[in-house]
């Protein structure tokens, strides 16, 4: 019984990571039409940056978001601004983004070069510091983390389905050319959406940083689960990410207890291949259904 | 004693070797409904496009008020107080009746300080669409697409607002509503022009009649002069009743 719980609570736990991480991705995707795979290379230098601020220079872990978040966001709004400029289609922006990850990736490799990299436990109190309840652990940064997911998915949320942006952002994605007609600045609401993508891009980041060793190629381990979190929580939908990275999050979590550990990284993409079996569609609906041009 | 709105200078629009409208001059009074009539591939279209920033013309003027629109885009266009609806109602599909309507009210010059959810409100009423305000537009019948069409562009607060064939598909007693409607429209003092096929219709709603032909003017006035006059006749009814 006891094992069950912590595999709930640690499940939930890595649910808030999964869900920061995939809600940048699943906006940009479902709104801006631009499917970031730089995403990752995002993630990876916010990771990378959080480990050189507190290793080398001293700053608590945590701290570096006051760095991370700013460069998420002037990456993503930088994309964006190249993705617009460039009139990319979604096809495009995939090819383009990929080449970013993979100069990301090898530029992170040439200054912090191959070896892996982890905080030293002496820098980093936030890898053991652990909030015990009764025979329970939570690690103190997860519970940040699933906070801070809650909150960016309960904000994007609101954002778009309670906020006057929020219904001139899907009359746009829609219907470009009609919501111009009514006035509505698409060019504007697109930043705002790279932002968001922004910081919680980074903040996943900084997350991994501080929970994971690091290695120029790992950007890439975390591509599954976030495909597998976007596409059946319906593209763009905050909820449906929220609850579909928890799901995973608890599947993987459950698996790496009671089965084999090794067999955990795989579940996320097999319950992905079983949904679209069966609901090719995904879970949830996406918040803007776009006919595809 | 009422001065024009809308004034178009021998507004030419080419496509290729076709010349979709020619040299018109047009233009519409403060308060009135003004029918936009002809066969179809007149250019009746092509004006409602080309007025509303869609379209730019080849050549040629148009005046809003004291404004040069014909170099401006749709949106400033619509920010001016010139409303459209479409031929076939292309609702936001995924926003509710009501957001759809919001839509128009808080982005363009009717952006105020009033909460746009009461103004979208109270135009839904208007149409008489105020029992499907939270329905997914999407779910509407044709006739509430076009109700939701014109709430969408009176939500903008125009001056004058044009109708792109509102009545097609509708059967007669839907017809009669929406006739009703368009005059309670143009009592609120808004400028009306009005493209259409149903005769009867025009004839009972136009204050004045505009008629294009193969993208030229033929006839101008009121209906009554205009529907006898033999030019319009011969435009409409051709050869079989030569």
């Amino acid at each position: 019984m006891q094992q069950w719980i912590q595999a709930l609570i640690t499940g939930l736990l890595l649910g808030g990571l999964y869900a920061t991480l995939s809600l940048g991705f699943s906006l940009t995707w479902g709104l801006l039409r631009t499917i970031n795979f730089a995403h990752f290379g995002f993630a990876l230098l916010a990771s990378y940056v959080t480990y050189e601020l507190s290793t080398v220079h001293g700053f608590d872990p945590l701290l570096t978001l006051v760095a991370t978040v700013p460069i998420g966001v002037a990456l993503s709004l930088g994309l964006q601004w190249f993705v617009s400029k460039v009139k990319l289609d979604m096809f495009g922006t995939l090819v383009a983004t990929f080449g970013l990850l993979l100069v990301l990736e090898a530029a992170i490799s040439r200054y912090w070069l191959q070896d892996l990299r982890r905080i030293p436990t002496e820098n980093n109190p936030w890898l053991s510091n652990v909030l015990s309840v009764g025979p329970y652990t939570m690690p103190v940064v997860q519970i940040l983390g699933l906070v801070a997911a809650v909150a960016l998915c309960g904000f994007s949320w609101w954002l778009l389905q309670r906020s006057r942006a929020g219904y001139a952002i899907r009359a746009s994605v829609e219907n470009p050319t009609m919501a111009r007609a009514f006035g509505i600045d698409a060019t504007r609401l697109g930043y705002l959406i790279a932002a968001i993508s922004g910081v919680s891009v980074a903040i996943a980041g900084s997350m991994i940083g501080i929970l994971y060793a690091l290695s120029p190629a790992s950007a890439l381990i975390w591509v599954p689960v976030t495909l597998a979190v976007v596409l059946l929580g319906g593209l763009a939908n905050p909820v449906g990410v929220a609850i579909s990275a928890t799901a995973l999050a608890l599947a993987e979590s459950f698996t790496r207890q009671f089965a084999d550990p090794s067999l955990a990284q795989l579940v996320a993409l097999g319950i992905l291949v079983i949904v679209l079996l069966f609901k090719p569609s995904g879970l949830f609906r996406p918040t803007v259904e776009v006919s595809e041009r | 004693m009422s001065t024009d709105i809308l004034r178009t200078d021998a507004v030419t629009k080419t496509f290729g070797n076709l010349r979709a409208l020619d040299q018109v001059t047009m233009s519409v009074r403060d308060g009135e409904i003004l029918g936009l009539v002809g066969p179809n591939g007149s250019g009746k279209s092509t004006m409602i496009n080309v007025l509303s920033g869609f379209l730019r013309p080849s050549g040629g003027q148009i005046h809003f008020g004291d404004t040069r629109i014909d170099t401006l885009a749709p949106h400033r266009v619509a920010e001016l107080g010139l409303a459209r609806t479409y031929q076939i109602p292309r609702p936001f599909s995924t926003l509710s009746t009501l957001e759809n309507v919001m839509v128009g009210g808080s982005f363009g010059r009717a952006r105020t300080d009033r909460d746009p959810r009461t103004t979208g409100m109270q135009w839904l009423e208007f149409v008489g669409l105020g029992d499907q305000a939270d329905d997914a537009a999407e779910s509407l019948t044709l006739h509430q697409r076009k109700q939701l069409e014109l709430a969408r562009a009176l939500s903008c607060e125009p001056r004058l607002i044009m109708l792109d064939e509102v009545l097609a598909g509708l059967n007669p007693t839907e017809i009669e509503g929406a006739i009703e409607l368009i005059k309670s429209i143009r009592d609120l003092g808004i400028a009306v022009v009005f493209v259409e096929h149903n005769m009867r219709a025009v004839k009972g709603l136009c204050d004045r009649l505009f008629v294009l032909q193969s993208g030229q003017q033929i006839a101008e006035g009121d209906p009554a002069t205009v529907l006898s006059d033999q030019a319009v006749i011969d435009a409409y009814l051709g050869s079989q009743h030569a």
